[in-house]
């Protein structure tokens, strides 16, 4: 009833103008509200709580490129640059944000190849308009890749992109991340179409029921119901079992002159953009700093040897079904989250890369001055996370109805490439190359709850640096291997590390006191490079 | 031995220690390793450097009377001056000086770690006593 309340206080500010001579303003008066008004205060979103957490139905669409990685890694092979990817990366968000500009789609996040996009239906559109410009949408976005995108003179000479999408309908809720600039989507719907877009083969676009259902007769004979051994797969993924249809995407709105159209100015900007830029005008450069992405772009990428976090909070979601949850609450809860997960990577001179949903992807790199290595305080950060998540399921038992917040860690180590890329109006971070990829595995495919997982170049890593960093050598003596996957586990706790550490110094100065007490007895000489020398001893008047 | 950023025009600034101490960990050099400030005289070499506390890590009230090697806002009191005369090589000179100030500071460290200055640390004692002991030490050669 917050629309209500809402109204009430406007209509006692009225009658309060009203009444400015009398003294006596009543708290309570009838209202004769018209059926229509009360239509439309109860659709009125109103600020929850401090945040902004706006609960909306609509489509999100994945289009992912799933021969980028490959792309990628090539170039890193061939050249250890990655001039070109970013170029055509740059041209195909432009191409992109144009799609969704025309059809008035919102653009949630670019991460690498992948783009999230969510369309909500306009008050004047009827549900037929609407859905039939979700559909031309995602058509107009996978034709993009194929008939203009890998057309383009420029990249001629390159690997063709491949394409594919996933979409799927349903209840979400927007909010802005207070304080931290980003705006994100949470809900299942938008999971689910990032897991089925990837289970798509490629020019394939993949719909759950719940979008089927919603399309009109005629679009509905386009697509198919996949085959039960493609369904099983995808379930399992899902752990559920919706129907999911399938389309290959020039069996969809062939003659559509409104796509013709658009896709005839969009390849015109395209060509403009990719022509803007010569390779020999790009800069990637090492990176020697801190990483600070709002001075990245298209034109200045930095490559970095360092760590990648990725910490993914599990159970949020689906919190938001069960029946009498409190939506200002979960908004609490949420942006305590989000602060939570931010502060851990910057308390460890982390820097955050994005978040996706409820995961949050950082950096750490090695600078000057920097408190310890890169991998430790990456190490720790992650450890931090699971306190955080630990200290939030107690702090918030109540709004949480007895459910607990589980969270998985991917950690990896090794060379990959930073940069800023997208229009003035959504520009995004972004971490390239085969080694953030192996973060995002190590999170989503073998990290369970309160696990961190790293990949094989960061315990390689971790073992380099034993003999110099005591914290290294008990991260390697806490890493157990994950069968012969090339991925390691451990489920220690930030004090049990911190204790263990600690112990290790401890033994360590015992040793090192031997070498101190020899030093202070040393009364007489010592070598130097310019020969013997008595040495200077404290003295004072 | 030394990470010192030398300033224009003449202050150094940065965390020294020990070679001995180097192959340790980087958790126990941190633990080890002291943050001083050089100052570099105008007629230096002529003159030699003083070195200072960068970070007061060392509290000189807490340690006994006869130890306390220090001329506050001066910097630590390392050496006495006559024990100059003895260095064979002056470009050892601002070795042995911030040498001097590293053993100060693990002397004070064992010092809070036992409750005791460290017996076998030969610190020389306060006023004109050290020049017989610098005396001493030189004619055994």
């Amino acid at each position: 009833m917050l629309g209500l309340s809402y109204y009430m206080s406007k209509m006692r500010g009225i009658l309060t103008k009203c009444c400015n001579n009398i003294n006596y303003i009543p708290s309570t008066f009838i209202l004769i509200i018209p059926a229509r008004c009360l239509e439309k205060m109860s659709n009125h979103t109103q600020p929850t709580g401090e945040s902004l957490l706006e609960k909306t139905t609509g489509i999100h669409f994945y289009i992912g490129i799933p021969n980028f990685d490959e792309i990628i890694k090539g170039e890193e092979t061939a050249n250890d640059e990655v001039k070109r990817s970013i170029h055509r990366l740059y041209t195909y968000y432009i191409g992109l944000i144009s799609i969704a500009k025309y059809f008035e789609a919102s653009i949630e996040k670019f991460s690498g190849s992948r783009a999230h996009v969510y369309i909500e239906q306009k008050d004047e559109e009827t549900r037929e308009d609407y859905i039939l410009r979700c559909v031309k949408h995602m058509v107009a976005s996978l034709r993009f890749v194929y008939d203009v995108f890998n057309d383009l003179g420029k990249y001629s000479q390159y690997p063709k992109f491949t394409a594919h999408g996933g979409a799927d309908y349903g209840d979400y809720y927007k909010y802005d991340i207070d304080g931290l600039d980003e705006f994100t989507t949470i809900g299942g719907v938008a999971n689910i179409a990032a897991k089925i877009a990837s289970a798509a083969p490629k020019k394939y676009i993949y719909i759950t029921n719940d979008f089927y259902i919603q399309l009109s007769s005629d679009l509905k004979d386009c697509f198919n119901l996949l085959d039960e051994n493609d369904l099983q797969e995808i379930q399992e993924r899902l752990k559920g079992n919706p129907n999911i249809y399938c389309v290959k995407y020039c069996d969809l709105l062939t003659d559509d002159q409104e796509i013709e159209q658009l896709l005839e100015d969009v390849d015109e900007e395209c060509n403009t953009v990719a022509n803007s830029l010569t390779l020999s005008e790009m800069e990637v450069a090492n990176a020697t700093g801190k990483i600070n992405f709002s001075i990245l772009s298209r034109k200045k990428s930095k490559h970095i040897e360092a760590g990648i976090l990725y910490a993914d909070i599990r159970g949020f979601t689906k919190l938001f079904n069960v029946s009498g949850t409190n939506l200002d609450s979960l908004a609490i809860v949420l942006q305590d989250i989000y602060d939570g997960l931010n502060q851990a990577a910057t308390e460890y001179d982390g820097v955050r890369v994005q978040f996706q949903g409820d995961r949050i992807i950082a950096v750490f790199n090695s600078f000057k001055q920097e408190s310890d290595f890169e991998l430790v305080r990456m190490f720790r950060a992650a450890l931090l996370i699971k306190d955080k998540i630990s200290d939030l399921n107690e702090q918030h038992k109540e709004h949480l109805s007895g459910r607990k917040l589980k969270v998985g860690i991917g950690l990896c180590y090794g060379q990959f490439f930073a940069t800023r890329l997208g229009k003035a109006t959504h520009k995004d971070n972004h971490v390239l190359g085969a080694i953030a990829e192996q973060g995002d595995i190590a999170e989503d495919r073998y990290a369970e709850d309160q696990d961190v997982v790293v990949n094989k170049s960061f315990k390689e890593q971790a073992q380099s640096l034993s003999n110099e960093s005591i914290a290294c050598s008990v991260i390697v003596s806490k890493l157990t291997a994950i069968s012969t996957t090339g991925y390691y586990r451990t489920s220690i706790t930030l004090k049990e590390f911190n204790d263990a550490v600690e112990k290790a110094i401890e033994e360590a100065k015992n040793s090192a006191a031997k070498e101190v007490a020899v030093a202070l007895t040393s009364s007489r000489g010592i070598m130097t490079p310019r020969g013997s020398e008595r040495v200077l001893k404290p003295w004072g008047w | 031995m030394c990470m010192l950023e030398v300033k224009p025009p003449r202050i150094a600034t940065g965390t020294v220690i020990l070679p001995e101490l180097r192959s340790q960990s980087r958790e126990v050099r941190s633990l080890l390793s002291f943050p001083i400030k050089v100052v570099y005289p105008y007629d230096f070499p002529n003159h030699a450097i003083r070195v200072f506390d960068a970070e007061e890590r060392i509290d000189f009230a807490a340690i006994p009377p006869q130890h306390q090697h220090t001329f506050g806002k001066d910097g630590l009191c390392t050496h006495h001056p006559d024990a100059l005369k003895f260095v064979r090589n002056k470009e050892n000179q601002s070795i042995l000086i911030v040498r001097s100030a590293i053993l100060l500071y693990l002397a004070y460290l064992e010092c809070m770690k036992t409750g005791k200055w460290p017996a076998k640390f030969k610190d020389l004692p306060h006023g004109k006593a050290a020049e017989q002991i610098i005396n001493k030490d030189f004619r055994r050669g």
